[in-house]
């Protein structure tokens, strides 16, 4: 994804703060958005690509709050929080809860542009992940009912001849539905089809 | 304290610092690099003010007993503050009950929770357009060797959120405020072993505390 469509949203209640943030990385190329409590940021932002970076002491709402509600979007915009020196408790907490880092103040500069960095990794590659499993959510609802069952029983390790006997079809039929499946799906193995397949499928 | 401080201090440190890398990324432009150097002494100049704020609590951190009438002890705190107020058009008002009783209080600390709470209300009445603009500051009769002290302003008062968060550390309302005032205060109250508490009272804010007379030997526990 190219990191030029990604926002780095910046919550702190603190002016000076916020603003030596918003300096920095508009200096280093990136686009940002600042906020001056959760409430407000939370007021605008639409689920997009980039990164939160946080305070976690803030009146009204706290970074860890808003972290929690964050967490309910998908994909969950990844988010560095940044803490007074020695807040052990609530960068555990934060650790927890998926933040992808740990920021203390008086915050090393250095350091948040490597978290970042690091987050807007991780945002791409989710956002990667995320498109491709609603593609092949979109190809899965092209396939006809008889197309489904075959790739069902196929993603169970079923064989031709099984799919065949238990579905009442020749094994010719489901080599068929097989290939149309297949197409479908632009694949070309069926280790690459119960992968994906399995893949779009919620885990536990 | 200390972590009210290090939150305090890390403010401006935090922003000092990142205006600094800033700053080394824009080096060829003068313009822009003498915008974040400007920015980099404002903020040096408001870390040293919370160092100046809190230099008053460190200086009387050992607290140094005395024993001073009531009366004594609230005029002289309130005589610095006099000006200050007329300027603002508010009066105030001194209801002293057994003038003569004896604290035994840290002067010091006393006078700087007063300022403050004084300090407060005119800045609240200042903020509204009442027509009435009095600070009571009233004592009672000492009860079980403590004397009730409260501040009264006919200010807007204190609505129940900022009410709630008022003593923590850095939970200020004001734009240029620390947030730091109440939690010192609180602590000096603390350290006389009463507590400050604020109420909402009919008009305006109600900050109450009490202060331990001469006759209540040392070592007296703290009191509701």
């Amino acid at each position: 994804m190219d990191t030029r469509e990604q926002t780095v949203f910046i919550v702190e209640d603190d002016a000076a703060v916020r603003d030596s943030l918003g300096v920095l990385l508009g200096l280093q190329g990136y686009r940002t958005q600042s906020f001056a409590c959760a409430e407000d940021f939370l007021q605008t932002y639409k689920p997009s690509a980039g990164c939160l970076v946080v305070d976690i002491r803030m009146p009204g709402l706290s970074g860890l709050d808003l972290q929690a509600v964050l967490l309910k979007q998908q994909p969950p915009l990844p988010v560095i929080v940044i803490t007074a020196h020695g807040d052990v408790p609530t960068a555990k907490t934060a650790f927890k809860a998926g933040a992808i880092d740990f920021i203390e103040k008086p915050v090393d500069p250095d350091a948040l542009l490597a978290a970042v960095r690091t987050a807007l990794r991780a945002d791409a590659v989710q956002r990667v992940a995320a498109e491709r499993a609603e593609q092949v959510q979109r190809q899965l609802q092209t396939l006809t009912a008889r197309e489904r069952e075959v790739m069902e029983l196929i993603t169970r390790g079923c064989s031709n001849v099984e799919i065949a006997a238990t579905l009442h079809i020749s094994p010719r039929t489901v080599e068929v539905h097989k290939a149309r499946v297949m197409e479908k799906l632009h694949v070309r193995k069926v280790a690459e089809l119960v992968r994906i397949v399995l893949g779009t499928q919620p885990v536990g | 304290m200390a972590a009210a401080l290090a939150h305090e201090l890390n403010q401006p440190l935090s922003a000092i610092r990142t205006y600094a890398r800033a700053s080394q990324m824009v080096m060829r432009e003068p313009g822009r690099a003498d915008e974040l150097m400007q920015k980099i002494e404002r903020e040096a100049a408001r870390a040293g003010e919370v160092v100046q704020r809190l230099r008053n609590f460190f200086r009387s951190g050992a607290s140094q007993l005395e024993r001073i009438p009531v009366k004594q002890l609230i005029d002289g705190a309130l005589a610095p503050l006099r000006e200050d107020a007329e300027q603002h058009g508010i009066e105030l008002r001194t209801d002293i009950e057994d003038e003569a009783t004896e604290l035994l209080v840290d002067r010091i600390q006393i006078e700087t929770v007063l300022h403050r709470l004084v300090g407060n209300a005119i800045e609240a009445i200042d903020s509204t357009a009442s027509a009435q603009r009095v600070i009571r500051i009233v004592t009672g009769r000492p009860d079980s060797g403590w004397v009730p002290v409260s501040v009264i302003d006919s200010g807007p008062g204190l609505s129940p959120e900022i009410a709630e968060r008022l003593f923590e550390p850095f939970a200020t309302t004001k734009p240029t405020g620390t947030g730091l005032g109440l939690a010192i205060s609180r602590s000096m109250i603390e350290a006389h072993g009463a507590q400050l508490k604020a109420e909402r009272s009919a008009y305006g804010a109600r900050f109450c505390f009490s202060l331990p007379t001469a006759a209540l030997k040392e070592g007296g526990n703290g009191h509701a």
